[in-house]
């Protein structure tokens, strides 16, 4: 018992490793300098940004974030409604744990749409058409459009994939990671600034919807970028079918199949009740018209 | 499940803490405790081969408490470690695989053997991080991320323990 007792100081002692020796609790958000940047976590992909010769990053630490930018304004903004989306968020994922912790996730965040070009071009896997995204531990924000209110609804949309891939033990289908990250882009802002509508009111009829075998069975994003608004609009209106429309029992239960690494297409019928993808296009259809 | 948590757990199996086949209650405390971070109720402990096999969701590991000289199967080429390593544990899940193993060298003497074969097969290294006299040490190899926990031990004989766990890649970036 005395070698179990050590190890879990061991435990606790690796916990709480992440704050620097003799550091206080840190307070909300904290300018930090580039050296006390914390880099676990970080692929070496993210580090060749951080240390990159054409950006003088400035770094602003909150609790679970270490963000990088060139105007504090918009970044302390960002860094405090990012938290509150993560807790949000996090707080739909009752049984899990975060898997990252106490390591941060990084977020650079850029403002020159040329700065931006360049990314997206030294990006594997991107299309033109990306205005932000998420890779392992760390989100690439691009500070877009004039309304505050885009910019968070983008901000949580990029969050879901974060605080996802914080979370969870397995990968969701592509259809479910971006119909969450659509769903929380529409709510979690209105949420955290108390002017939220109901819901099941803001699903609007649908004129034009992806359909369902090619939504679910969906690998990779279209190859049209007309396309993917309509790819981004059926997955968040199918989730918003499953969240609010149907049992929530069955949403847990599909939900903690899934993480239990069971196939998303069968265990997404079989749980509620669908006899194939037909029978889930026929009662889809109804919630859209 | 947490990666400190699988890593605490496991270190806690791998140190002798409790040994489930032989006792069932212990065996039921430790499903409890998987239960109680996972959510997950259906976790299955079996004897299989003489080694003791936990199966929780669609992770499966492994936990050989008499130690093998022999590189466990599926362990990447470029993990580079002591001659001496004895394995006792390695788990595959689907994010990531965790190692347990033992060797002679003292903790500072594995560091030094780690940063200088490490980068040689293509890592960097990317933190270190002291705790008491823990060492916790992260490379970086492409999309693979490695993270040793090392410390010392006393029992059975002096040793030094080191957990590793490798993350496989991030997956494709999502706008």
């Amino acid at each position: 018992m005395r070698k179990c007792f050590l190890l879990l100081l061991a435990f606790h002692a690796l916990n709480a490793a992440a704050l620097p020796p003799g550091a206080r609790p840190p307070p909300e958000t904290q300018d930090i300098e580039a050296e006390a940047v914390e880099q676990t976590g970080l692929l070496a992909e993210d580090i060749a940004w951080l240390h990159h010769p054409d950006y003088r990053w400035k770094h602003l630490q909150s609790e679970h974030f270490i963000l990088h930018h060139d105007q504090k304004m918009f970044a302390a903004k960002v860094a405090r409604m990012g938290e509150q989306f993560y807790d949000a968020i996090s707080a739909d994922l009752p049984r899990l744990q975060d898997r990252v912790s106490p390591a941060r996730s990084h977020l650079f965040i850029f403002r020159d749409p040329r700065d931006w070009k360049q990314i997206v071009d030294g990006t594997p896997g991107l299309d033109q058409w990306t205005a932000s995204f998420v890779r392992g531990n760390t989100m690439y924000l691009q500070e877009l459009g004039t309304g505050n209110s885009q910019k968070m609804e983008t901000l949580a949309h990029e969050m879901t994939h974060l605080v996802f891939n914080r979370f969870l033990p397995v990968r969701l289908p592509l259809w479910l990671n971006e119909g969450l990250a659509e769903y929380y882009g529409e709510f979690a802002y209105k949420d955290a600034r108390g002017i939220g509508q109901s819901k099941k009111a803001a699903f609007r009829p649908l004129r034009k919807w992806v359909p369902m075998e090619e939504l679910l069975n969906a690998t990779a994003y279209p190859v049209d970028p007309l396309e993917v608004e309509r790819f981004y609009t059926t997955g968040k209106y199918l989730t918003g079918f499953l969240l609010l429309r149907q049992p929530r029992e069955k949403w847990d239960a599909f939900f903690a199949r899934l993480l239990a690494g069971d196939p998303a297409l069968p265990v997404l019928l079989e749980t509620y009740g669908w006899n194939d993808i037909g029978a889930l296009e026929k009662a889809f259809t109804q919630f859209v018209r | 499940m947490a990666a400190w948590t699988w890593m605490f757990l496991l270190l806690a199996m791998a140190a002798g803490c409790d040994r489930p086949p032989a006792d069932r209650k212990a065996a039921e405390r430790l499903r409890e405790a998987i239960a109680a971070e996972t959510g997950d109720t259906n976790t299955v402990l079996f004897v299989e081969n003489g080694k003791i096999q936990i199966r929780s969701g669609n992770q499966r590991l492994v936990l050989d408490q008499t130690g093998s000289r022999k590189r466990p199967e599926g362990l990447p080429g470029d993990i580079i470690l002591p001659t001496d390593a004895r394995y006792d544990l390695w788990t595959e899940g689907p994010r990531g695989s965790t190692l347990s193993l033992r060797t002679g060298l003292p903790p500072d003497r594995l560091l030094d053997f780690l940063r200088a074969q490490w980068p040689a097969a293509g890592w960097k290294e990317t933190s270190t991080v002291q705790a008491e006299n823990v060492w916790s040490l992260t490379f970086v190899h492409g999309d693979s991320q490695a993270t040793f926990t090392i410390e010392s031990e006393f029992e059975p004989a002096p040793a030094t323990r080191a957990l590793l766990f490798i993350e496989t890649s991030p997956g494709e970036p999502a706008p």
